[in-house]
């Protein structure tokens, strides 16, 4: 089991929870009316680096929901040394906003001081997943919260793979003893991009160490390539598989990201109300098809 | 991890290599740019070649920086349509590749434009964004209040600048043009007319202004950059005595645009 099995990962939200990713041009309207909303989630480096620590509009976020730390610069799969002097400014930043978990990408982002500022593929291999493990056990334990790692979109994949993305994925996240944070869309743009059938990604995941699931739109090339923008709805294709995961491994909480091409407040709100929503429509055929089977 | 270094080196070098800009909004991302052995380990696949996808990260990195630059030098991009801006801002890039804060991309952008030989005013223009930018980002000091009074008599505490103040001189005052640029206003071509002066450009919790300040004044915060206030003043009233009788109305014009701050005296004197 995680490491942090002594803790309760489901604390401050419920299992079925729907949050979304709160960014600053939304603060105004999401604090006057937070309905519709379980819980936040606020990207972690937006709040510990050199600018200013907009820590009221976190502590008043705080005071009306959870927030949840999510970061991009972890750099799990890099080959410099894990900055520890960030993942501690996120675990003091976890302890004032008492975070349920903070969760990054199964990803490199920076190299010899250079730094991509983009979430970045390696070949999948044993040797690079214990690699990786290993420096994820290093964050969990600086920190005092569960520790999630995020499945990547990509969009190049290697002749020098010897195993699958979600193979790589759950050697990582077994090896490190840490936690899984699914990004369902992310699931669907790699399938889409690389050929394979996100169903069978699906089957592999063991839900229990899920902390909750990712929803959010991306951007379909001329050429077909599909690219993780975060700047439109949740597709139907990534709603459908949304249900799939739920009717395997639901309940679990769910967030919708939305970063680029901001919608209004409200709108981001109904984007929240279609993950419930969805759920209902899942039961609801299957309790006809159970009754008309009976039938 | 020598295998894993290595792939990383020549991912890095092919996906920073410049886009060739075309002209009219176009940009080509060059294929011979690519290292070899990193393009032949990329597998093809549904239509798409490695070269294609390669050139998907390679634009995104290029797309994000340039898009960054241009929410930061707007007045720039004003003055040389983003055609001239684009590429220029990519060659500054190259020889200043971003680090971990993005806030920071374009700290050196004026210095470096300054070294190219291209118009003063240009220059000008980009050291008020970056001013802007600055300002923007600063730290917040605690700010002074009636609660101080007994504290500051008794030199516990000190009034200084804020970090977010920042103090220029320029030909113009750029500073309406540049927030109507960032509201999306319209707006006449070319720079504002000449108006020489010192400007402050301050920020109180989201909301940035720009003063147009009086030589004196100017003085004396520009003292304030390594003193307190109480400081800057002396030096300033030694030398210019008819700056006695302004000392209420500078203190309260900076209550009001939320210059000051209050350290400790441990910090700083005064």
């Amino acid at each position: 089991m995680p490491r942090a099995q002594g803790r309760d990962v489901r604390r401050n939200f419920a299992r079925d929870a729907v949050g979304v990713g709160l960014r600053p041009p939304h603060f105004a309207d999401a604090f006057e009316d937070p309905s519709g909303v379980d819980f936040f989630e606020v990207i972690a480096e937006n709040y510990t680096g050199t600018g200013p620590v907009p820590a009221s509009n976190l502590a008043r976020a705080r005071s009306l929901r959870p927030v949840a730390l999510h970061g991009v610069s972890l750099d799990l799969l890099g080959s410099d040394p894990i900055d520890q002097d960030h993942v501690r400014r996120v675990s003091e930043l976890a302890a004032n906003l008492d975070a349920p978990c903070f969760s990054d990408h199964l990803c490199w982002t920076r190299l010899d001081g250079w730094h991509s500022h983009d979430l970045l593929p390696t070949p999948f291999t044993e040797k690079i997943a214990d690699h990786a493990a290993a420096r994820a056990e290093i964050v969990q334990s600086l920190l005092p919260i569960p520790f999630g790692i995020e499945n990547l979109s990509s969009y190049a994949a290697f002749e020098g793979s010897t195993l699958t993305e979600w193979e790589f994925y759950k050697r990582v996240v077994d090896l490190a003893k840490v936690w899984r944070m699914l990004d369902i869309n992310n699931i669907y743009v790699s399938a889409m991009n690389h050929g394979f059938d996100p169903r069978s990604y699906l089957e592999s995941i063991d839900w229990d160490r899920v902390l909750y699931v990712h929803l959010a739109g991306h951007h379909i090339r001329p050429d077909g390539l599909r690219i993780d923008t975060h700047d439109a709805p949740v597709c139907e294709e990534v709603w459908d598989l949304y249900r799939d995961a739920w009717t395997l491994g639901g309940p679990f909480p769910t967030l919708i990201e939305w970063d680029d091409n901001l919608p209004s407040w409200g709108r981001l709100v109904e984007e929240a109300d279609t993950a419930r929503l969805c759920r209902k429509v899942r039961r609801t055929l299957v309790t006809e098809s159970v009754l008309e089977s009976a039938a | 991890m020598t295998a894993l270094r290595d792939f990383q080196e020549r991912w890095a070098d092919s996906t920073s290599a410049p886009l060739r800009f075309l002209g009219q909004g176009r940009a080509e991302v060059p294929a011979e740019d690519y290292d070899r052995k990193l393009l032949a380990s990329i597998l093809p696949g549904n239509g798409v070649d490695a070269v294609a996808r390669l050139g998907a990260y390679r634009l995104q990195y290029w797309f994000r920086l340039i898009t960054l630059m241009q929410k930061d030098f707007p007045l720039a991009g004003h003055l040389l349509g983003w055609e001239e801006f684009n590429p220029l801002a990519a060659s500054y890039l190259k020889e200043h590749p971003p680090t971990s804060d993005l806030d920071l991309l374009g700290r050196d952008f004026p210095t470096w434009l300054g070294k190219q030989d291209l118009p003063a005013l240009l220059v000008e223009s980009t050291r008020v964004d970056l001013a802007w930018n600055l300002a923007f980002g600063a730290a917040d000091l605690p700010v002074p209040g009636p609660e101080d009074v007994d504290r500051l008599a008794a030199g516990e505490i000190g009034i200084v600048l804020q970090p977010s103040v920042r103090i220029l001189s320029a030909s113009r005052n750029w500073f309406p043009l540049r927030i109507s640029l960032a509201e999306g206003d319209a707006v006449p071509a070319g720079p504002p007319k000449p108006r020489r002066g010192t400007f402050v450009v301050s920020r109180t919790g989201s909301v940035l202004r720009a003063e147009s300040v009086e030589p004196l004044l100017a003085k004396v915060l520009r003292g304030m950059r390594n003193r307190s206030w109480i400081e800057s003043l002396e030096r300033i009233v030694g030398t210019h005595p008819e700056a006695e009788e302004r000392v209420s109305d500078w203190f309260s014009l900076g209550i009001s645009l939320g210059w000051w701050g209050v350290v400790e005296t441990s910090h700083r004197s005064g």
